[in-house]
């Protein structure tokens, strides 16, 4: 049909589409167990309705259309969305794979401690509703509890990883930045060891309260890391600026002994 | 490329219930039909899920599955991928745009890749669904048109009408970018 057949721009932009293609990287045998899995619990039927084609029918392909810019051309995730919300699970998701990719470990250390951030913040949002929730609720709430322990502890230990190399290569101002994202853990550490301490009153079963209890020790270990490499880095550095200064000072005095040397002559 | 002969032997061994041969199928057309959707949603878990669940349906309602001779199998698949996809948007409530970042995560494989396309997936997402459709299983997916329209429930003149806008509309993005 003429009227549709492609011109020299169409055939440009179709070239570039196809040049485009990939193949995409998923976890194909992984898909395949769950799905031979699914088959082989029977799961209940799910309904399969095609719309049959029919050549005049106007007014189906107007639904179509109409359903299909109803619906969002946006696709997407709500990076806003917290534990417990439908959507927490794609958020984790996000972040796992954006911490997985290959980058320079401080870079990754930061990112992590985002995230770390990110799921402390959520805890606190938790805690403001928590009011207005029965037990029940409250133990949905100690998931979050584990995944900001969780994000926290990683965060710390990668933070330390990243700073220990930086130190042996010498690169002390990097490691230093790296310092202050700490800081700023163990003050987000503090106030929610309070929120988990408030939603372990909420709690009736004691097994839930033990396995809280157990986390917010974790943050308090946490904290106590942060506290401690701190201090130590503290420390070395305060160290290092005796040594330089003594170096500095031994300098001076032996460029003043040169000079009264010199004058003595 | 698998005969249709090949893939037709494996369906009726499927609809007698034969699991192997079904999971046989679904080596051979798993990274097509990831192919689209992860196009269209580039989030690579929910992609995944969408394929499994895409599958399951098919495995579900392969009694009801005829062999047609306008239609092959795969056609047929993409159908249910295409409509699950469609269901998946339509239940989803929130949104928020993704970022490079998750793009990125795609193509960690292949950084240059990404860099040398990322200005049309961008442009990409800017047309309406329909549109990213065709253009997908038309161009990237290289379907016929009397297939894709089958799979979009649409005629074959109104494929090469959405092609030809979308096309049109895809370039004037790109040009203008």
């Amino acid at each position: 049909m003429k009227l549709f057949d492609f011109n020299k721009k169409d055939e440009q932009t179709i070239k570039l589409l196809k040049d485009s293609r990939l193949n995409f990287s998923f976890d194909k045998e992984a898909t395949k167990g769950r799905l031979l899995n699914q088959i082989a619990h029977g799961e209940p039927e799910q309904s399969l309705v095609l719309p049959r084609r029919r050549v005049l029918s106007y007014s189906l392909s107007f639904a179509m259309i109409a359903v299909l810019i109803a619906a969002s051309s946006t696709i997407a995730y709500a990076n806003s969305s917290g534990p417990g919300d439908k959507l927490f699970f794609l958020d984790k998701l996000s972040e796992k794979a954006v911490i997985a990719l290959p980058m320079p470990a401080p870079a990754k250390a930061k990112i992590e401690a985002g995230v770390a951030e990110e799921r402390l913040n959520e805890l606190d949002a938790i805690a403001e509703k928590i009011e207005k929730q029965d037990a029940k609720q409250a133990l949905v709430k100690t998931k979050a509890i584990e995944e900001s322990q969780a994000a926290l502890t990683q965060a710390i230990d990668n933070i330390s990883e990243a700073q220990d190399k930086l130190d042996s290569k010498g690169n002390t101002e990097a490691s230093k930045k790296l310092n202050s994202v700490l800081v700023k853990l163990e003050s987000l550490a503090d106030k929610n060891k309070e929120t988990a301490e408030k939603i372990k009153t909420r709690l009736t079963n004691e097994d839930e309260k033990g396995k809280l209890e157990s986390r917010i020790e974790k943050i308090r270990t946490a904290k106590k890391k942060i506290i401690d490499r701190t201090e130590r880095k503290r420390i070395k550095n305060l160290q290092i600026e005796i040594d330089k200064k003594q170096t500095d000072d031994a300098a001076t005095e032996d460029e003043a002994q040169s000079e009264i040397i010199r004058l003595r002559k | 490329m698998v005969e249709e002969d090949t893939i037709q032997s494996l369906v009726e061994r499927a609809k007698a219930g034969e699991t192997a041969a079904f999971g046989e199928i679904y080596d051979i057309y798993s990274s097509s039909v990831y192919g689209f959707l992860f196009a269209r949603l580039r989030q690579k878990e929910t992609a995944e899920d969408i394929l499994q669940t895409t599958f399951y349906k098919a495995w579900k309602n392969l009694a009801g599955y005829r062999p047609n001779s306008n239609a092959k199998f795969s056609t047929w698949l993409f159908q249910i991928a295409n409509y699950t996809l469609i269901d998946h948007w339509r239940t989803r409530k929130e949104t928020a745009e993704l970022s490079k970042i998750d793009n990125l995560v795609a193509f960690a494989e292949n950084p240059e890749l990404y860099e040398e396309y990322e200005y049309l997936w961008e442009a990409m997402k800017k047309l309406q669904p329909d549109h990213q459709t065709v253009l997908e299983l038309r161009f990237r997916q290289d379907l016929g048109v009397a297939e894709t329209a089958h799979i979009m429930n649409k005629t074959e003149i109104g494929i090469r009408v959405m092609q030809h806008r979308a096309l049109k509309e895809l370039r004037e993005i790109l040009e203008n970018n």
